[in-house]
């Protein structure tokens, strides 16, 4: 009979038992009633010569070594019942490990969506990201005919596919939408090992110059303008005014670089975009690892191509290479270190819920005293209750577990939804099997932590426990409670400083000058009729008839377009040299590149330093010029006025510099914490040639300076880029303010979580410091009485208390400080403009811990003082 | 003769051994390993049935109630293939040991110590 069934059918077993061992009894008694003894002499042999019957007993149910089940099962039931009997402190210890558990269960199931969990692709650690990089290390974007060279030579991989995000705007079937799209290589899916949900993927044949357009949606578009019928394939989708031939539907689940519901073929796109060898427009690779290939092999092959190319294209490779990096760290990018802070801070709240959980239980061990004496002295042994109290304290826990479980899918979902974008990957954000048994395991740990103290601390001896009763107080306990205390003061300190720190990098990055004026600029992105598109003059003039309309409409003071956003995320850089060399020196460095029209100083309030911004006058044919920033000035022409030089740019070749304008800050307003600041230069958009009109395809940012509240006039401004035709669209609606403040996106969402776990440290905190104040108050109450009756004021007895809460307070604070100080250190790198080590931050928040913690010392304290004598003293 | 008390573990041997010659209920067992032995193996009588369900449960014996002699039902153990093995191999171990055993003790005696 296998292990289970034993503990399944026991009632059997027992019968059987009882059987058995009566037979042998009765078959021994009829034996010695042959031999002549009497019936009651014959039994009593028979039980002599057998031994304890009960001892037997037990001995078989050990044989069955299922009883550390059935005592186990015994112990909860009697734990249920303990707990069910006191709500009041069951309920608080319950939410109050809902909430730690919760805490850490929703980091962790973050870590392991982020973090852990694999890629949702087949095999996916043999993926790897190919990037295209400067010798130095920087990545670049691939340029398309580099990629195509790496994917003809490389001998690595099982497959390598380029892509490149686009947005364009659907008009059939359906109403017309802007959707999220990629170009991709042939063969992207088998790369991932992804099949479509119907149809197929892209043909060789397909990704190419000239092919018949098609295209695979996504499940969600399919849904939406085909009504998910199979009759899709063949069907054919109008998007950026051409029709495209739908030939699959991707998966429902499918993620890559985003949720893009529309992919075609990267070899179709015959603009500039991927038809020059020194134009990097936003192409990406992934690539499969062939079987037995490491990813130092491939790298070494990508160098040596990389050298290849790189003597083969003098004028444009001679700075680049190539290089592979794991698909998934590519993907998480460097969150990791910023997630385990969290963890840090969150498993922080825990151990100050299991010090509180900890301390009620060491508060009641004292009033049950009495009960484990009485069972000590009907035999139960030391270890047996000591089970018992432990698997009293880790039923809480895991119910605590169960309300955290439920707390932490709520908040999770609650703060994905309502954070900025912070985080890569949250669609595999989930609570799945691995976070369940994540809080299980942490359920049960913290069980025994908050159990083993208090239960080790409980006293079993007979005669201390029944002549003290319940109303003994043990100074131990007393000293106990308060170390407790004293921690959670400390930990839930640390939590506050390092919100603290947060706050205050926060305040300084809002106060930092970006260079331009924040307020009152609107920002949105513009996208053309598909109507003009295939002609770039046409493209020019509608763009110069939006900026004409926007204008012209109430309430805006200036306007620009431009093909980059500062602070948004998105980069656009390109190299510059001083001498008049045709092709790009080798030690060239890096410019942002920005491609504003008229009016873009004026519209950003960016200063004017020297000469002058674009003209009307500055357009295709006239003599190139340049705008400068004041970081470029300084850097190529030192104490020299740099207005009437030239200067070299790659792609455009020598261009005049007509003005120096003030530096902004680009990628983020911290961004000088990390070295020498890149210069950037304007080049007018109206000088572009024809070729690169199509790069605007996708949309230019449109920035209007506004009178009044930049959002009172979205409308309106929407309404005039709409135009006669009704087919322009936009999309991107921000103010500045929103932009900068999504540049902080890590840093606010950082904020968010630590102040909320050290609200929750504080709250939990002063709660114990309450609970134990209340508790001494009320064991002391006789004591009290004793005091006032002899002539003790209020006032002194208040101060009694208070002097004994406060010690801890004080206590904790130092101690707070000195862990602070040490830890706050892993913290610099999210830090800016304000030390780890910030006297200002830790008075502030060591003042704001003491005041709270007063307070909460202060009411038990002061419900004692004022407790009648006379009731006191008949206190029991 | 002196009555001595079962070594540990040799019980279970002796059992499985008594077992071998066909089912037989746990009184019948304990008779038996007193005959036997000539009642020389002391075996607190109780003490045999905790072993009786150990080998139960480790699968050595199989168990199986029926009607006996008394009219009533009786557990009966029976050896299985699985006894039988560990059966053999223990006898094997236990002849190995007395024949060491018996080698010490005829070494000693012959130094006359």
């Amino acid at each position: 009979m296998n292990w289970l069934r034993r503990l399944v059918e026991k009632k059997r077993l027992e019968m059987q038992l009882q059987t058995e061992l009566q037979d042998h009894l009765e078959r021994q008694a009829a034996d010695y009633l042959r031999d002549g003894l009497s019936e009651a002499e014959a039994l009593r042999h028979a039980r002599l010569k057998f031994g304890g019957v009960e001892g037997v007993k037990e001995d078989c149910r050990d044989a069955r070594r299922t009883r550390w089940v059935e005592s186990t099962l015994q112990d909860a039931r009697f734990a249920a019942r303990t707990l069910r009997k006191s709500p009041g402190f069951a309920l608080a210890a319950i939410g109050t490990l809902a909430l730690g558990i919760g805490a850490n269960t929703a980091i962790f199931s973050v870590i392991n969506g982020v973090i852990l969990r694999a890629l949702p692709y087949t095999d996916p650690e043999r993926l790897v990201a190919v990037e295209e990089r400067l010798r130095t290390g920087e990545n670049f974007a691939f340029s398309y005919p580099d990629f195509l060279d790496v994917q003809r030579a490389s001998r690595s991989f099982v497959g390598i596919a380029a892509y490149r995000w686009s947005g364009v705007n659907v008009t059939s079937p359906g109403e017309p939408a802007y959707i999220h799209s990629q170009q991709v290589s042939a063969g992207f899916l088998s790369v991932l090992g992804i099949k479509p949900f119907l149809g197929r993927e892209f043909r060789q044949q397909e990704d190419q110059r000239n092919a018949a357009p098609v295209a695979m949606i996504g499940y969600a578009l399919w849904q939406e303008r085909f009504g998910a019928r199979p009759k899709a394939i063949g069907a054919t989708l109008v998007a950026g005014g051409k029709g495209y031939t739908v030939v699959g539907v991707l998966p429902a689940n499918f993620r890559f670089n985003g949720d893009s519901q529309m992919l075609t073929p990267i070899g179709q796109n015959d603009t500039v975009a991927t038809q020059k060898r020194d134009m990097y427009s936003g192409i990406e690779a992934v690539a499969r690892l062939n079987p037995g290939v490491t990813l130092e092999r491939a790298n070494s092959e990508l160098k040596a191509i990389g050298s290849r190319l790189a003597r083969e294209y003098p004028d444009t490779n001679s700075r680049m290479t190539f290089g592979a990096e794991p698909l998934k760290r590519q993907v998480i990018g460097d969150i990791g270190p910023t997630l385990f802070l969290l963890a840090g801070a969150v498993g922080l709240v825990l151990l100050i819920a299991c010090a509180n959980v900890a301390n009620l239980f060491l508060a009641r061990s004292l009033s049950r005293t009495r009960e484990f004496s009485i069972r000590a002295a009907l035999g139960a042994g030391r270890g047996r209750m000591l089970r018992q109290l432990l698997t009293e304290s880790i039923l809480l826990g895991l119910i605590g577990g169960v309300g955290g479980v439920l707390l932490a899918t709520a908040g999770t979902g609650w703060a994905l939804h309502h954070l900025p974008d912070w985080l890569p990957r949250t669609q595999d954000i989930v609570v799945d099997s691995r976070v369940l048994l994540f809080a299980v395991a942490i359920s049960v740990i913290t069980g025994i932590v908050f159990g083993l103290v208090p239960a080790l601390r409980q006293r079993f001896d007979l005669e201390t426990g029944l002549r003290q009763g319940s109303r003994g107080t043990s100074r131990g306990v007393r000293r106990l409670q308060s170390s407790f205390v004293v921690t959670e003061l400390a930990l839930a300190l640390v939590l506050l400083t390092g919100s603290g720190l947060m706050m205050r990098t926060i305040l300084r990055l809002w106060s930092v000058n970006p260079g331009f004026d924040p307020h009152n600029l609107l920002t949105m992105t513009v996208t053309l009729s598909p109507k003009v598109l295939n002609s770039p003059a046409q493209m020019r003039t509608g763009w110069e008839q939006v900026l004409e309309r926007v204008r012209n409409t109430p309430g805006v003071q200036a306007a620009a377009l431009d093909s980059l956003l500062p602070l948004s995320g998105s980069t656009q850089s390109v190299a510059y040299w001083a001498s008049a060399e045709t092709t790009v020196p080798k030690s060239a460095p890096t410019a942002w590149a920005y491609s504003p029209t008229t009016g873009y100083l004026e519209t950003m309030k960016v200063p004017l330093l020297r000469g002058r911004f674009f003209t009307e006058q500055d357009r295709l044919g006239s003599q190139p010029v340049v705008v400068i920033d004041e970081t470029l000035a300084k850097r190529v022409f030192p104490g020299k006025d740099p207005v009437g030089s030239s200067l070299s740019i790659q792609l455009l070749g020598r261009v005049r510099i007509v003005g120096v304008a003030g530096a902004i800050k680009h990628l983020s307003l911290d961004e000088d914490a990390f070295g020498p600041r890149q210069p950037a230069l304007y080049v007018p958009f109206l000088q572009f040639p024809d070729e690169f009109m199509p790069l605007t395809i996708n949309g230019m940012n449109l920035l209007v300076r506004t009178s009044s509240s930049p959002l009172s006039i979205v409308n309106a401004v929407k309404r005039s880029v709409l135009g006669p035709t009704r087919d322009q669209p936009v999309r991107d609606v921000a103010t500045m303010e929103q932009i900068m403040s999504d540049s902080m996106a890590r840093r606010r969402g950082m904020l968010f979580l630590l102040a909320i776990f050290a609200g929750l440290a504080l709250a939990l905190a002063s709660i114990g410091i309450y609970s134990v104040i209340s508790y001494a108050t009320s064991r002391r109450v006789q004591e009290v009485g004793v005091r006032m009756a002899l002539g003790a004021r209020p006032q002194q007895v208040l101060r009694l208390f208070m002097k004994q809460g406060l010690r801890m307070v004080l206590i904790g604070v130092v101690a707070g400080i000195a862990a602070s100080f040490a830890l706050m250190r892993l913290l610099v790198k999210l830090l800016y403009g304000v030390s780890p080590a910030d006297p200002i931050t830790f008075s502030a928040v060591a003042l704001l811990l003491c005041v709270i913690a007063c307070a909460a010392i202060y009411v038990p304290a002061r419900r004692a003082a004022q407790v009648d004598p006379m009731i006191a003293l008949r206190y029991e | 003769m002196n009555k001595s008390d079962i070594p540990q573990g040799t019980l279970d041997l002796l059992i499985l051994k008594v077992a071998a010659l066909g089912p037989i209920h746990g009184y019948a067992i304990a008779q038996r390993l007193q005959q036997v032995s000539r009642d020389v193996l002391q075996v607190q009588q109780g003490s045999l049935y905790p072993a009786l369900h150990r080998l139960e449960n480790k699968g050595f014996l199989a168990a199986e109630w029926r009607e006996s002699d008394t009219g009533r039902e009786a557990k009966f153990y029976r050896l299985t293939a699985k006894g039988k093995r560990q059966l053999k191999e223990e006898e094997a171990n236990w002849g190995r040991l007395a024949e060491a055993v018996g080698l010490v003790l005829k070494l000693s005696g012959s130094e006359g110590v």
